[in-house]
């Protein structure tokens, strides 16, 4: 590059090792980054880059695939960029002009090919991956229907309520381990986005379409995923976890959900609406509870699509570990607060449009919240066991 | 409309006898009302862009503060909705957009030595709509109905059952008129540079920034008809009861929902078809800007010139066909993502091809590190880091983590404030001379650098993490429990000193307008005509019309000892890349050069035509507010034979029409 070679032969050792060093810190600056981000996984539920399933890790490794080359290309094109700008500056002793280089066909055609080359290593993974998740999804033998709302979730298992009918609960998906599950997603409202982060990547939830997701759970547990497509006020509340557990315990959640008992026995032990708080009547407008004579509320497809009307599923709401979509853990304080006045603990939700702050008095909330944490068997819930595993597990690793 | 009338190259049928124009003073507001001549049309345009930009700015800090603690309730959440909508809104098209016009205006008949746009008084109508549009934005916060959709209005929240106030219809006839704004606008400039280019300046000897000019306009052209026909399918959903985008609704008679054969994705795709191009259309002028920057502080010429604008004609021809990129989430399928994960790998080739060649530009030159140049250096060094993650998602899987967290929010705020903010920035400093008179502070300048360049990264960096971790866009809030404080109380903080350094750049230009050092023509050294000119240009810009001989004509005439250095490769390149030969036929020959260098000496000063000011324009454009405005407040309305008309819009379409023959029927002098 002609004169300033000639004048500048090496350019100061100094110089050069400082364009290294903020090149290095920067590249630095990324990796401490994602260390931090990706330890205490535990502190954070909802980051992917700590899967939990093979679809997850298969996404990892494609990511760190690419994230490794584009490290290598960030470094390598900054530390050329920085080394430019500090070697080449103006000194203010120039008396002429640098050599008036105007291109160079061969480097050009170079770094054209180079970076094309680079891309195909990537695209090949990537194709290869979607078609096998593609295939996973239509594997998929265990079928749960997922239910966008404004702003919460409805799962349906078809098959599993007696009489061959459809089970159905909200904002929590129960999955057997190591079954190949399908979850097929539909809304017949607004555009909302299925996505456990630590599970499976995001699908959309978009009327007039079923999208599907295969994965496969592996280690029981309880993950967490949320809302990622836009869908009006409350979007950032719109929660729900996915509880994974051994098929032994799931059949006992079904089971317990189904209710099923002697038929003698002449009183459910979920409580029947004829046991229930007189204010509970407001509350049939929009819930169900199954096995009841309260299941008037619309369901699935067939309900309002302007969330009037149709509110989640109350079936063993004691057993449910949050309420209003993830938003507060499911105790007997928190559901006094979220019954004095939902539309302040979930803005714009539609409950707010019945239950305004005072429409209930102290004594109902009390009444009311007593009766939905007794929505559970008589044996309690069955998880109480999958938490004690958990303890233990726990205990283990730390 | 009238402008049929004007044979392109010339300066209007409104033309004018300027016995001496420098001298005749033409200053005060109705002259800025009535003006259609480009320089003020730019500054107007700069002026608006950047208040807009000031307030997308604040919107900006309102999300931020609401996101700096968990479960925060500094705003509502529906109010949050609004301001991350109308920040997005702001951003792209009234902010970016409108600033990257400025420049167009200000300095593509400069560049080009033309002595005005082709239709000046359709120039200033562009201005004059795209201010109402601004308005009509704006006004949807005095109503208390600001969108709250979302920049990119997903059918079908935005139809009536969802979002049954005004919002949307603030938002939708918003950017319709924008549209109306643009599409002028674009098809003006792209007459004027096709056309009204100095003798001599061929297509290959055009500065890269008028080059990228030309290709914005063709990409605005093309892709603004795509969200014209998305908003106009919307508002008939919304006011006249269709379903383009609806697939059920809920017959409140029969208790039953029904399907209506409309489809959300209709929205999506029509709506992509317009956005991806838009994300070129708000980056190409930026590339423009830093490829004339740095070779002047490079004192280098461009490396790679012919390829630059080939790499710029690729990417907006890409640009087309990797709409469904935003779409990889909605379900299609592996192939259609398969194919269009190709597509979008392959706009990164023309894309680095760029970046290396701006370096090369810089390898072996003499840099001088003045603030454009600072800011041009930063675009190229955090484009890298924008484009980089922009490959990332560019993988579907992987996608299907990145979409919609903050990881996107990072990697577009790397390519829009990386990019076309600094490049805007940089264009600012490098052409203020021009503008103005007189030189921004150089020390301002350089402390205005360094802020915003250490802002801009703590800000959005940290957003990388925060996508890792799981937080989605469009979030007014967050649990305790999720971890994400820490980098969201990094960035907030970083977005309160880059609010900090646009007021060292608010003070350098007060400042510097009063006590700034006199410029004369050609402060930086520069390679390209407007520099040949007074700074500020006189009304007439060009005394004698420029005939152009080389790619970087003043350099040629200052330093004609090293331009020929190197020139046989250039031209061999030129010819030969595309394995055709572009560029040698196109020359005129020296004869053809001499004889338009003497018809210029002749044409003397006195005799130079320029166009009347018009109010006509600022008449139309009135018009196609109150249409508007009249059909988002719908009442009163007036029956006019068997239509049911809203009042205002009546009033509209009448000034409107009134305008239009004023406008043709304007006499020529």
């Amino acid at each position: 590059m002609g004169r300033r070679d000639q004048d500048d032969q090496s350019p100061a050792p100094g110089r050069r090792s400082f364009a290294y060093r903020i090149v290095t810190l920067l590249a630095m600056t990324v990796v401490v980054g994602l260390v931090l981000a990706a330890c205490g996984a535990d502190s954070k539920p909802y980051s992917h880059i700590t899967p939990r399933s093979s679809t997850t890790r298969d996404i990892q490794s494609l990511y760190k695939l690419v994230f490794w080359l584009a490290l290598i290309v960030f470094v390598g094109v900054q530390m050329f960029i920085v080394y430019t700008a500090l070697r080449f500056r103006q000194r203010g002793n120039e008396v002429d002009r640098p050599a008036q280089i105007h291109g160079n066909k061969r480097l050009e055609i170079a770094w054209t090919l180079i970076p094309a080359a680079v891309l195909l290593v990537i695209l090949i993974p990537t194709i290869q991956t979607m078609y096998e998740f593609s295939a996973d999804a239509q594997e998929g033998e265990y079928v749960v229907d997922v239910y966008g709302k404004q702003w919460w979730w409805e799962v349906q298992y078809p098959g599993l309520a007696p009489n061959n009918g459809t089970l159905i609960t909200a904002n929590e998906v129960r999955v057997p381990a190591g079954r190949k599950v399908k979850l097929q997603l539909s809304s017949n409202n607004v555009i909302h986005s299925f996505w456990a982060p630590q599970l499976f990547g995001k699908m959309d939830v978009i009327p007039g379409h079923i999208n599907e997701i295969g994965f496969t759970p592996e280690k029981p547990g309880v993950y967490y995923g949320e809302c990622t497509e836009f869908c009006g006020v409350a979007h950032a509340l719109m929660r729900f976890t996915i509880i994974v557990e051994p098929q032994e315990e799931f059949d006992a959640w079904v089971a317990a959900y189904n209710n099923e008992r002697p038929a003698t026995d002449a009183k459910p032990e979920t409580g029947d609406v004829a046991d229930a708080p007189a204010a509970f009547g407001a509350c049939l407008a929009c819930h169900a509870v199954n096995n009841t004579n309260a299941v008037v509320a619309q369901a699935g497809m067939a309900s309002n699509p302007y969330s009037q009307g149709a509110g989640p599923n109350l079936t063993l709401f004691g057993c449910r570990d949050f309420i209003g979509a993830g938003v507060l853990a499911n105790n007997k304080e928190n559901l006094r607060t979220w019954l004095r006045n939902p539309g302040g603990v979930k803005e714009g939700n539609y409950m707010a449009l019945l239950i305004k702050e005072g429409t209930l008095n102290d004594a109902q909330i009390e009444e009311l919240s007593d009766y939905l944490l007794s929505l559970k068997p008589a044996a309690g819930c069955p998880e109480d066991a999958r938490e004690q595993q958990d303890a233990q597990d726990k205990q283990g690793e730390g | 409309m009238a402008s049929v009338a004007q044979p392109a190259g010339h300066a209007g049928p409104a033309t004018q006898t300027v016995a001496r124009p420098a001298t005749k003073k033409n200053i005060g507001f109705w002259s800025w009302i009535t003006t259609v001549d480009h320089k003020r049309i730019g500054l107007l345009y700069g002026i608006t862009a950047f208040a807009y930009l000031l307030i997308g700015g604040i919107e900006a800090l309102v999300i931020r503060s609401q996101l700096i603690a968990p479960n925060n309730d500094l705003v509502s959440l529906e109010k949050y909705n609004q301001f991350f909508t109308m920040h997005g809104t702001t951003m792209i098209f009234l902010a970016v957009m409108p600033l990257s016009s400025a420049f167009f205006n200000f300095i593509i008949p400069l560049q080009i030595g033309a002595r005005d746009v082709a239709f000046p008084r359709l120039n200033a109508f562009s201005y004059w709509v795209f201010f109402f549009g601004g308005l009509i934005l704006s006004l949807s916060w005095l109503a208390n109905a600001a969108p709250n959709q979302g920049w990119y209005g997903y059918a079908p929240l935005t139809e009536k059952g969802f979002n049954i106030g005004r919002n949307v219809d603030f938002w939708a006839l918003g950017l319709q008129v924008l549209g109306i704004a643009s599409i002028a606008a674009s098809l003006n400039f792209i007459i004027t540079i096709l056309n009204m280019r100095a003798p001599g300046m061929t297509l290959m000897r055009m500065p890269l920034f008028t080059w990228t000019t030309l290709i914005t306009s063709i990409l605005i052209v093309m892709a603004f008809p795509a969200i014209t026909i998305a908003l106009a399918l919307l508002s008939f959903d919304r006011f006249a009861g269709t379903s383009f985008y609806i697939p059920y609704i809920y017959d409140e008679a029969t208790r039953q929902v029904v399907a209506r054969g409309g489809d959300p994705l209709l929205w999506q795709h029509l709506f992509w078809i317009f956005g991806h191009p838009e994300v070129y259309i708000l980056i190409l002028p930026a590339f423009g800007i830093v490829s004339e920057i740095i070779p002047v502080f490079s004192r280098k010429p461009l490396f790679g010139y012919a390829v630059m604008v080939y790499a710029t004609a690729t990417i907006a021809f890409l640009g087309f066909g990797v709409w469904v990129h935003h779409m990889f989430t909605t379900g299609l399928g592996p192939t259609p993502n398969a194919v269009f994960a190709a597509s979008t790998m392959l706009i990164a080739v023309p894309t680095g091809v760029k970046i290396l060649n701006w370096t090369s530009t810089m390898w072996g030159g003499q840099l001088n590190f003045t603030t454009p140049m600072l800011f041009s250096t930063a675009l190229v060094s955090q484009f890298v880091i924008g484009g980089i993650s922009g490959v990332m998602h560019g993988s579907p899987p992987i996608d299907s983590q990145h979409n919609d967290s903050y990881f996107v929010v990072a990697h577009f705020h790397y390519v829009l404030f990386g990019g076309s903010i600094f490049a805007l920035l940089a264009g600012t400093y490098y052409w203020f001379p021009k503008f103005s008179g007189r030189m921004l502070d150089e020390r301002l300048g350089k402390w205005h650098f360094w802020v915003t360049f250490a802002a801009f990264n703590i800000t959005f960096f940290p957003m990388h993490f925060l996508g890792l971790e799981g937080m989605p866009r469009r979030y007014g809030t967050y649990g305790e429990g999720s971890g994400l404080q820490l980098w969201h109380v990094v960035s907030s903080v970083g977005s309160y000193l880059l609010g900090f350094s646009f007021l060292i750049f608010m003070y350098n230009v007060a400042v510097s307008l009063q006590r700034g050092k006199k410029a004369g023509n050609d402060p930086w050294d520069g390679a390209t005509l407007e520099w040949t000119i007074p700074s500020p240009p006189p009304v007439y810009n060009f005394a004698t019309v420029p005939v152009v001989r080389h790619r970087d004509p003043l350099w040629e005439e200052k330093y004609a000892k090293y331009e020929g250095e190197g020139h046989a490769e250039e031209e061999t390149l030129e010819t030969t890349i595309a394995g055709i030969k572009i560029g040698e036929g196109q020359v005129p020959d020296e004869d053809a050069l001499e004889q338009a260098e003497r018809r210029a000496a002749a044409d003397d000063e006195h005799n130079i035509h320029l166009p009347n000011p018009s109010y006509w324009p600022l008449v139309t454009a009135l018009g196609v507010f109150l249409a508007a405005f009249g059909l988002i407040f719908s009442y009163p309305r007036i029956p006019i034979g068997a239509l049911d008309l809203p009042l205002y819009t009546a009033a509209g379409l009448l000034v409107l029409v009134a305008g239009v023959y004023g406008w043709s029927l304007e006499p020529a002098s």
